[in-house]
């Protein structure tokens, strides 16, 4: 059941106890001056929810508890093309985890997922050899 | 993408699955997913097209000897609008050939030489083949045996994630994101006989690529942020030879207005030499080349406009450049844009300065390597 307040919508918690939020200042026209990324109005916040549980159901995480998404196979989720989704882990672990969306071609290295998780995308089908590619090689 | 003409160019492709190519010395060198190197003479690989005899000698002379099309003969000839049309014609005609592959000629696996990381760039320039992986930067020495060729003990450079490499001027460039610009100096021993030596931080600056401004290096922190490092060097023994790079300093005011802080509207931003590429949001971009003058920009010699994706990655050839869209391969003219390749790219190669493949371009897709040789270079300016 999804909860909705003044700061987004909270979901949770998954399968290992972690809550989620989706926060407003993460959705909307984009603003003049404001550099938060933004998710499409297609991913709703009940898919941005949906990606954040299926990685931490699969441990798509890197060693700081930020998790790291992708829909249907690297389709854009965000306002400026970007393709992935970020999660980072709270500072209170008890606090609910959010999510934007990130691109390591506009942001570099702080936007980048672990090679490991993009090999395990790949390995599994989530992704197709040329999205892990680009991705690995920062293109997207 | 949307009403962009094709490219006339003599086309080929060779089925497999492949992480990158490149050619060198009449040399195919493929790396598979199956983690293995292959090579096979590149010559011998395009007289095996399944064409018609008449469309062969077109291939093997533009993927062969096409810097044909770069001689002044060639390039008069070619300004005769009849000349040039029928040429042009022809060459669209020609559909893509498939190649046919027997048997490669040299096989070695991939943990061998570049160990257990995914490769993110492949370079090979004088005999020696240099990969950036995601567990550093490898290098190895081609050794060409009569028809037979080997490659040596491999030496590691550096542990760090390399993105890109960028080989002139007898410099090794490794864009190594977050780990900085790793550089070496004088690499193929051109001034001095010092014993090769890992790679060193010449810049901290965040680099996923860099390209050349004259003998001075322009780096890439983001596909929006650029800065310039002033380059000092000296003449190689040989008066053939072009100078040799021997040390980089950060500096301002290397590109003037071209480093000023990215316009949000920018989205990509490239240069080669004094060419200068903008791609905004809105899908515009502008292509703006400035004088070039006793090591310092000048005033703007042309600015042009056009439409086209949000670039991926771009490589320089004679006379434009090759941009990696999502969705395509487009070639960037002062004037339009075409389409080389409708599909999506794992990589995109393109050799405009070797000796004989001018303006090769090799394209690396899920289902193979599409090679590639366009007209249109040699119909502009």
């Amino acid at each position: 059941m999804a909860i909705v307040d003044s700061s987004g919508v909270r979901f949770g918690s998954t399968a290992t106890g972690k809550h989620y939020i989706s926060l407003h200042y993460h959705r909307g026209p984009a603003a003049a001056g404001n550099p938060k990324s933004k998710w499409l109005s297609t991913v709703t916040p009940s898919n941005e929810y949906a990606m954040f549980e299926l990685a931490d159901t699969n441990g798509w995480a890197d060693a700081g508890s930020t998790y790291w998404t992708v829909k249907d196979g690297g389709t854009e989720v965000g306002q400026r093309g970007e393709r992935i989704g970020k999660h980072p882990g709270p500072t209170d672990l008890r606090d609910p985890w959010h999510g934007y969306p990130a691109s390591p071609s506009m942001k570099g290295a702080p936007d980048a997922p672990p090679d490991a998780v993009i090999e395990a995308w790949l390995k599994l089908g989530i992704v197709d050899r040329t999205f892990a590619r680009r991705l690995q090689r920062w293109r997207i | 993408m949307a009403n962009l003409a094709s490219a006339p160019a003599i086309r080929q492709f060779l089925p497999g699955s492949f992480e990158d190519a490149f050619v060198y010395m009449n040399t195919l060198v493929v790396v598979t997913t199956d983690r293995e190197i292959l090579t096979t003479r590149f010559d011998r690989l395009i007289h095996r097209s399944a064409i018609g005899r008449d469309s062969q000698l077109l291939a093997g002379l533009f993927l062969l000897r096409n810097d044909f099309l770069e001689e002044e003969g060639t390039r008069s000839m070619l300004k005769d609008s009849l000349l040039s049309e029928s040429l042009a014609r022809r060459v669209s005609q020609t559909e893509e050939a498939l190649l046919d592959l027997d048997e490669w000629e040299g096989r070695l696996g991939y943990e061998d030489l570049l160990g257990e990381g995914t490769l993110l760039d492949l370079q090979i320039y004088n005999q020696r083949l240099f990969a950036g992986t995601t567990h550093g930067v490898v290098q190895t020495n081609l050794l060409f045996e009569l028809d037979d060729l080997r490659f040596s003990a491999p030496i590691k450079r550096t542990d760090a994630r390399c993105l890109s490499l960028n080989i002139r001027y007898g410099t090794l460039a490794a864009s190594c994101g977050p780990d900085g610009l790793l550089m070496s100096f004088d690499e193929f021993s051109e001034l001095s006989n010092e014993p090769l030596s890992s790679l060193a931080v010449a810049s901290t600056t965040p680099s996923v690529r860099t390209s050349w401004l004259g003998y001075h290096i322009v780096n890439y922190e983001s596909a929006t942020s650029v800065s310039g490092f002033r380059s000092k060097y000296r003449p190689t023994k040989s008066s053939r030879k072009a100078n040799i790079v021997t040390e980089i300093s950060a500096d301002e005011g290397l590109l003037g207005a071209e480093s000023e802080p990215a316009d949000s509207d920018v989205d990509f931003r490239y240069n080669a030499h004094t060419t200068f590429f903008s791609h905004f949001s809105s899908g515009l971009f502008e292509l703006r080349r400035r004088r070039w003058s006793h090591g310092r920009l000048g005033q703007i010699e042309f600015q042009s406009f056009g439409e086209m994706s949000r670039p991926l990655s771009t490589h320089s050839i004679l006379h434009g450049f090759v941009a990696e869209t999502y969705d395509a391969v487009v070639q960037v003219e002062r004037e339009a844009v075409y389409v080389l390749y409708s599909g999506e790219a794992i990589v995109v190669r393109s050799f405009p300065y070797s000796q004989w493949y001018r303006n090769l371009i090799l394209v690396v897709a899920e289902d193979g390597l599409h090679i590639m040789s366009p007209l249109r270079t040699a119909l502009t300016d």
